[in-house]
């Protein structure tokens, strides 16, 4: 049994391997040295999850960096983690100072490695960019042509007299030379296709004739090396995809994989020392919003991870609940947290991307509460008399009581209970993650054994 | 994509030459493997056994520049010219347009267009054609001119630049007031963009930020390469998705030159140093920045001796109108800019002082006529350097003189004979004449 | 490359050929150690196969020299010269057919040299021409040298040119012509020198005048400066200049020094189309950029270094001085002063390593002292051929079209009309068959209305020209 899941273990991190490569990362090393890895062994190992963590922040991150020296890679790849936000210890300046590169195991870069993976979509955004390189016959060329009515006060010429109106002639020339070079380089992208897919067609066609005239000189055989260039372009991309769609069928093998690998780390940090005793995601959390409660892009990503923990919680849960029935009151209870987190997190959200001034009706969802906004949306539009009416007198049992009586509210004193309830909410927040988080490590300690999962909060990579 | 590049007379020789010098070894230098692949596809074709051979043609009425070209190429031994892609024949043009363009130029099209039609076919995609050649003497500039006829005969939907090099002001050629001005005018007519280099202007870089003692032509044609070079090689335009822009010269002309009646083009860099002092000089973007945008407003060419003084007139409220009395004395407007980036750190870059609409004509937004290339992979050993390539009026002081000249010397029908004599009558000197000073007076309207 | 063809009319015309291939063929040998045909060869050489039948020729450009040929017309009406070339050291350069001659001399006559031999060996020199003419693969040029004074010299060599411009009309037709000092012990030359100016003026592409006083004044001066003794003056043994020592030929003879001086203005016109440069000046270019009105083609010479010091000056001042004196008075190949005068243009043909921000340094230092005419202001057209002469690091030839070549015409001019208003000698001319009355007539209002054009221009100089009125644009 345990031997099959290394075995499995194996193949996926191959495919993931696989993937890698085809990417155009340079330095991928092989699924032995992952295994290694999880175990902390090997000085090799170090290095090679060092040369792979910066091949793929390079491109992750689009910088540019012709680090060669190891202690130059180091740095670089601390400051590109600490960048997107990851927050384990070795990668920041504590009162020890930083820790030296020989001191960090192979297994804590495995894990970094393993959370960039998992933050946002890299694999897909990469996988993106090569095949736009690849296939370079089907990239449309951008036209990008900004509508002469953008330009504001050209737009509108109520007869300022002839400069003006010179003016735009000469806006609308340049637009149709725009237009006009946009067309040729369309039309140069179209030549060159017909001229592959003809070439493609002749060699088809008549194999025999092509090979019988040796006189089809020097230009046939220039057009025939592109032939074979673009042939191999497209096989290295089928080839790429082939291995993301393999990756892709076997990810969640990978992942229980890594989960054994960060329950392998969590138990050597809990038999090291207390004072760094925090799991991977307390510290993340703690590293990547220093200063962003406030700001609505923090409350969004935060809102974004918990909900993904809670579906993740609720598949782990439904899972784990065929097996223990015993348990369920307690889901229930945990649901009914859940769903309120949920309800009030998606509140604030809401109350937060919309300003003040921009009418009432945007916020008012967020006082009531989901349920009436559809049927309150659908009264505003089908009687349009209503709002005329409410300006005078209220009509009482027509209209749902809470909706007037909103309509009425003066914005300042709407704005000013918000922020309060916003502080009350957060303050409730931080509570309940608190709470929350003590649940979920019991619940998962007590419940799932050995290769269970644990959940590492995915994270988007900021660009 | 790929483009063929035609090297008309000794001077557009002289360039090409060096053009290619540049590229090959900018494109050997780094270790960027795409960034090479493109600018290899771009320039060179690549022979079964490995060799490159350049996209160019090579068209001369005298030998002497060609074979030179050759063999210098030949020793390097990095890459070379085609075996079969150059023309030359024994007596040059004699300085004169006239016999260029109507005697050489029609003599040899047949010959001419086959080696062209021949290096075109070789090209998977034609990106398009530039055409390098001096507006000064007879040969570039005469047969320069029937030859980009020929093109946009041949090609009438490609791109075709016209790559000039403007005669020093005084001292090569007398009559070279005459020889631009036929050029000047009927490439307008013919050309898409016409990309201008002043002899005088990168003498003086050479001067004063090289500091070479004794300047000779190949100083001059070297600093000329490496201009044409930074904007030439392959760069990552706005939208392209992280992919090499593929078509850099329609993509070019698409940002600087859609409006017919301005097609000249000017280009300036920084930094441009000495190799001894490449390795003391440290460059911030902000401060290569900085200079770059006071280059443009002041119309300076070079990073010394630029006038700080100068400042973008501040935009009048909607409603009046920008007069000439509005403004500033030395304020170089432009119509359109293209700002290309290379090197370390280009995504740090703060590039939004040349996006402000005050350095604009008021009617092109500012979104419209500004425009960005980039790429990390630094250019010719330069770890950091920004290009600027600019539709503005840098060139209008320059050609009013040139016309001014000209129209000088044929008010005393000084040396028209010798053109009358190949068939260019004093009507065709008057319609190139009308035809320019319809361009510099849309240039001074800006 | 191109080839030209050098066709020396009369005494004076051979004596001058003659120190030219003398030269030619020692500064060839300089540049080329290897004993190989090149393209530079080619342009003024033939390499034939002596031991092939005649016409065997072997002139495709990079074998061995096999035995060279001049590309050269040799004619004169008397057998003197020519006999001395045949019997010199040069005889192996030229082939019977390329000679014309005959016994009895010109008599110093224009119209015997103009009229009679003109038309009596019409046929021959039009077929040595030709037979010249194919031997190039691609004719450029044709230097005609002759004097003004003489019968044969200005009168067949203006026949010569006459006939040029009829059989090759594409040709361009370069001319020296050696003007004769006013104590001229011929008592017709200014006669033959008036009539030959009419020929000039009108088919000549250019003309490059230089005056035997000047000649004699700078080999004087010369010798003075070498007898003088003075320590750091001593002329250069082997500079090529004044001195034919290193040449084929021996011992010096009378004229030599001022015929090396001629033979050095061609050597160093015609060196940026035999030899490589960075800035090429083809000899179409000259007529091209300096003559502005067609019949305003007389270029004034200039040469330096003339009086070759073998002091050690700092090698930039050298330089510049060379530039300097290139406009100065006792280095003009006529009696005239170019800088006080009005430039139309100027050409520069620069030798040897100097680079063009040399050039560009030394045109903004002169410009300011140089007048040119208004809508010419900036007039100058360079060339820069990486060869120098031989026994110099660099050298420079200033054509000047200019109008200081008028008092040399007004001078001539008052010459003749002292004859022609006693009728002096005009007897001999007008028994010969072709001559009229009507053609000194003709000559010299030709003659005064270049002057009178020269007088134009020359009365703009000081005023200030208002640039012309640009066309407008409506807009």
């Amino acid at each position: 049994m345990q031997r099959e899941k290394s075995v499995k273990a194996k193949e996926v991190i191959e495919s993931l391997c696989k993937v890698l490569y085809s990417l155009g990362l340079e330095c991928v090393p092989s699924a032995e040295t992952f295994r290694r890895a999880k175990f902390n062994k090997g000085e090799d190992v170090v290095l090679e999850f060092w040369k792979l963590l910066h091949s793929v922040l390079l491109k992750a991150l689009l910088l540019e960096c012709s680090c060669t020296t190891l202690s130059d890679l180091d740095s670089h790849v601390r400051e590109a983690l600490w960048q997107c936000g990851y927050g384990a210890s070795w990668i920041v300046v504590n009162t020890a100072g930083l820790r030296p590169r020989s001191e960090v195991g192979s297994r804590e870069l495995l894990v970094a490695f393993g959370w960039v993976l998992s933050s946002g979509s890299l694999l897909e955004a990469l996988l993106r960019a090569r095949s736009l390189e690849l296939d370079i016959l089907s990239l449309p060329p951008t036209v990008s042509l900004s509508s002469p009515r953008e330009g504001g006060s050209l737009g509108d010429v109520d007869g300022q007299g002839g400069l003006k109106e010179d003016r735009l002639l000469r806006r609308l020339q340049w637009q149709y030379g725009k237009l006009r070079f946009q067309w040729r380089r369309l039309l140069s992208i179209r030549e060159e296709r017909a001229r592959l897919l003809h070439q493609v067609l002749s060699s088809s066609t008549m194999p025999s004739t092509s090979t019988s005239q040796p006189s089809s000189d020097d230009h046939h055989s220039m057009c025939s090396t592109a032939l074979k260039k673009e042939v191999e372009r497209l096989q290295t991309l089928s080839q790429l995809l082939e291995a993301y769609l393999e990756w892709k069928r076997q990810e969640p093998l990978f992942w229980c994989w890594m989960d054994s690998v960060v329950d392998s780390q969590l138990s050597d940090l809990r038999e090291e020392d207390t004072v760094e005793n925090m799991s991977p995601v307390h510290q993340v959390v703690n590293r990547c919003f220093p200063y962003g409660y406030k700001d609505k892009e923090g409350l969004e990503q935060l809102d974004n991870m918990l909900l993904r923990l809670q579906t993740g919680l609720k598949d782990t849960y439904t899972r784990q609940s065929r097996k223990a029935q015993s348990v369920l009151q307690d889901v229930e209870e945990l649901e009914e947290i859940e769903r309120r987190v949920a309800l009030r997190l998606h509140g604030l959200a809401e109350s937060c991307t919309s300003t003040p001034t921009s009418g009432c009706c945007s916020y008012r969802p967020s006082l009531q509460g989901p349920q009436p906004l559809p049927n309150h949306h659908q009264s505003w539009r089908s009687g349009s008399v209503l709002p005329q009416a409410c300006d005078g007198a209220v009509l009482p049992g027509k209209v749902s009581g809470t909706g007037t009586v909103m309509v009425q509210v003066q914005a300042s004193s709407l704005i000013v209970e918000l922020q309060q309830r916003e502080g009350f909410l957060l303050g409730e927040l931080g509570q309940m993650r608190q709470a929350k988080r003590g649940q979920i490590q019991e619940k998962t300690a007590s419940w799932l054994e050995g290769a269970g999962v644990v959940l590492i909060p995915p994270l988007p990579l900021k660009r | 994509m790929s483009i063929v590049t035609v090297q008309l007379g000794q001077c557009g020789n002289q360039v090409g030459q060096e053009l290619f010098e540049v590229i090959s070894n900018d494109a050997n230098d780094t270790q960027r493997k795409v960034y090479s692949e493109c600018s290899s596809e771009r320039f060179f074709n690549e022979t079964a056994n490995r060799e490159l051979v350049a996209r160019s043609v090579l068209i001369d009425m005298e030998p002497k520049v060609i074979s030179q070209s050759i063999a210098k190429t030949a020793k390097s031994g990095k890459w070379r010219y085609g075996d079969r892609s150059h023309f030359s024949q024994k007596q040059g043009s004699g300085n004169n347009w006239a016999n260029g363009y109507c005697v050489h130029g029609p003599r040899h099209e047949e010959v001419v267009m086959d080696i062209v039609r021949r290096e075109v076919e070789h090209c998977d995609c034609l990106a398009g054609i530039m055409a390098m050649m001096s507006v000064a003497g007879g040969t570039g500039s005469g047969v320069g001119t029937y030859v980009t006829q020929c093109l946009r005969d041949e090609y009438p939907n490609s791109f075709i630049l016209n790559h000039l090099t403007w005669p020093y002001g005084t001292g090569e050629v007398i009559v070279q007031n005459y020889n631009s001005v036929l050029t000047l005018s009927h490439l307008y007519q013919l050309s898409d963009a016409i990309l201008v280099h002043e002899n005088d202007t990168v003498h003086k870089i050479c001067a004063q930020l090289m500091n070479i003692k004794h300047i000779s032509f190949r100083d001059v044609n070297k600093v000329i390469a490496h201009q044409l070079g930074s904007v030439l090689q392959p760069a990552l335009t706005g939208d392209s998705h992280g992919v090499y822009n593929r078509n850099p010269i329609g993509e070019l002309m698409s940002s600087l030159v859609c409006h017919p009646e301005y097609k000249l083009l000017s280009v300036c860099n920084i930094p441009q140093v000495s190799s001894s002092s490449m390795a003391y000089s440290m460059f911030t973007w902000p401060g290569l920045l900085k200079h770059l945008r006071q280059m443009l407003i002041a119309n300076s060419k070079m990073e010394e001796g630029i006038d700080w003084q100068v400042r973008a007139p501040s935009l009048q409220p909607e409603g009046i109108e920008r007069t000439r009395s509005h403004r500033r004395p030395g304020f170089n407007t432009s119509l359109a800019n293209l700002l290309i980036l290379r090197g370390k750190d280009v995504n740090n870059a703060e590039i939004s002082g040349f996006q402000h609409p005050s350095l604009y004509t008021p009617w092109l937004p500012a979104d419209e006529a500004f425009s960005m290339w980039k790429t990390p992979v630094p250019f010719n050993k330069y770890e950091k350097s920004a290009i600027l390539v600019s539709n503005s009026q840098t060139l209008l002081r320059p050609l009013d003189n040139m016309v001014g000249k000209a129209w000088n010397m044929f008010a005393s029908r000084a040396y028209i004979h010798q053109y009358t004599k190949f068939g260019i009558s004093e009507e065709d000197f008057l319609d190139s004449f009308t035809s320019l000073e319809q361009v510099i007076s849309s240039y001074s309207q800006l | 490359m191109t080839q030209s063809v050098v066709v020396q009319v009369g005494q004076c015309g051979n004596q001058v050929g003659c120190r030219f291939w003398d030269l030619a063929l020692r500064e060839h040998s300089h540049v080329n150690k290897k004993g190989i045909y090149d393209e530079a060869l080619s342009s003024f050489f033939r390499n034939v196969d002596s031991r092939r039948s005649v016409g065997g020729s072997c002139d495709i450009t990079g074998g061995r020299i096999q035995s060279l040929k001049a590309r050269a017309v040799l004619v004169d009406m008397e057998e003197g010269v020519v006999n001395k070339i045949l019997q010199g050291p040069l005889r192996e350069l030229f082939d019977s057919t390329q000679l014309i001659t005959d016994v009895s001399g010109s008599g110093n006559n224009w119209a015997v040299g103009h009229w009679t031999y003109g038309s009596a060996y019409r046929e021959q020199i039009v077929d040595q021409l030709r037979r010249a003419a194919e031997h190039c693969d691609c004719l450029q040029c044709f230097f005609l040298i002759h004097s003004m004074g003489g019968g044969t010299g200005s009168g067949l060599g203006t026949c010569v040119l006459k006939l040029l411009e009829e059989e090759f009309p594409e040709v361009c037709r370069i001319v020296t012509s050696v003007y004769p000092s006013a104590e001229d012990d011929v008592v017709t030359s200014p006669y033959n020198s008036v009539l030959a100016m009419r020929e000039l003026t009108e088919h000549a592409d250019c003309v490059l005048p230089v005056e035997n006083q000047s000649l004699v004044d700078i080999v004087n001066k010369i010798k003075h400066m070498s007898h003088s003794g003075k320590p750091g003056s001593v002329i250069k043994k082997d500079s090529a200049i004044i001195s034919g020592q290193g040449g084929v030929s021996g011992a010096e003879k009378p004229f030599d020094a001022m015929n090396n001086i001629v033979a050095n203005l061609l050597l160093n016109i015609t060196s940026s189309a035999r030899f490589e440069g960075s800035l090429n000046m083809d000899l179409n270019e000259i007529a091209m950029n300096l003559v502005p009105f067609p019949r305003l083609h007389y270029l004034v010479p200039s040469l330096t270094p003339l009086y070759t010091l073998a002091d050690v000056n700092i090698p930039t001042r050298r330089l510049d001085q060379m530039f300097t004196d290139a406009f100065s008075k006792d280095h003009q190949l006529i009696r005239a002063d170019p800088k006080h005068s009005l430039y139309l243009a100027c050409a520069l043909m620069v030798r040897g390593n100097v680079q063009v921000s040399d050039l560009r340094r030394n045109i903004e230092r002169l410009k300011p002292m140089l007048p040119f005419v208004s809508w010419n202001q900036e007039g100058w057209k360079t060339g820069l051929c990486s060869v120098p002469p031989v026994g110099h690091s660099h050298s420079l030839l200033a054509l000047a079209n200019n109008t200081c070549v008028k008092p040399t015409f007004m001078e001539l001019r008052d010459r003749f009309t002292k004859l022609y208003r006693k009728k002096a000698h005009m007897h001999h001319y007008l028994h010969v068959d072709g001559m009229e009355q009507g053609c000194f007539m003709e000559a010299l209002s030709s003659l005064s209305s270049l002057i009178e054009e020269y007088s134009q221009l020359d009365a703009t100089k000081d005023r200030l020209m208002p640039d012309a009125a640009r066309l407008n644009i409506a807009t």
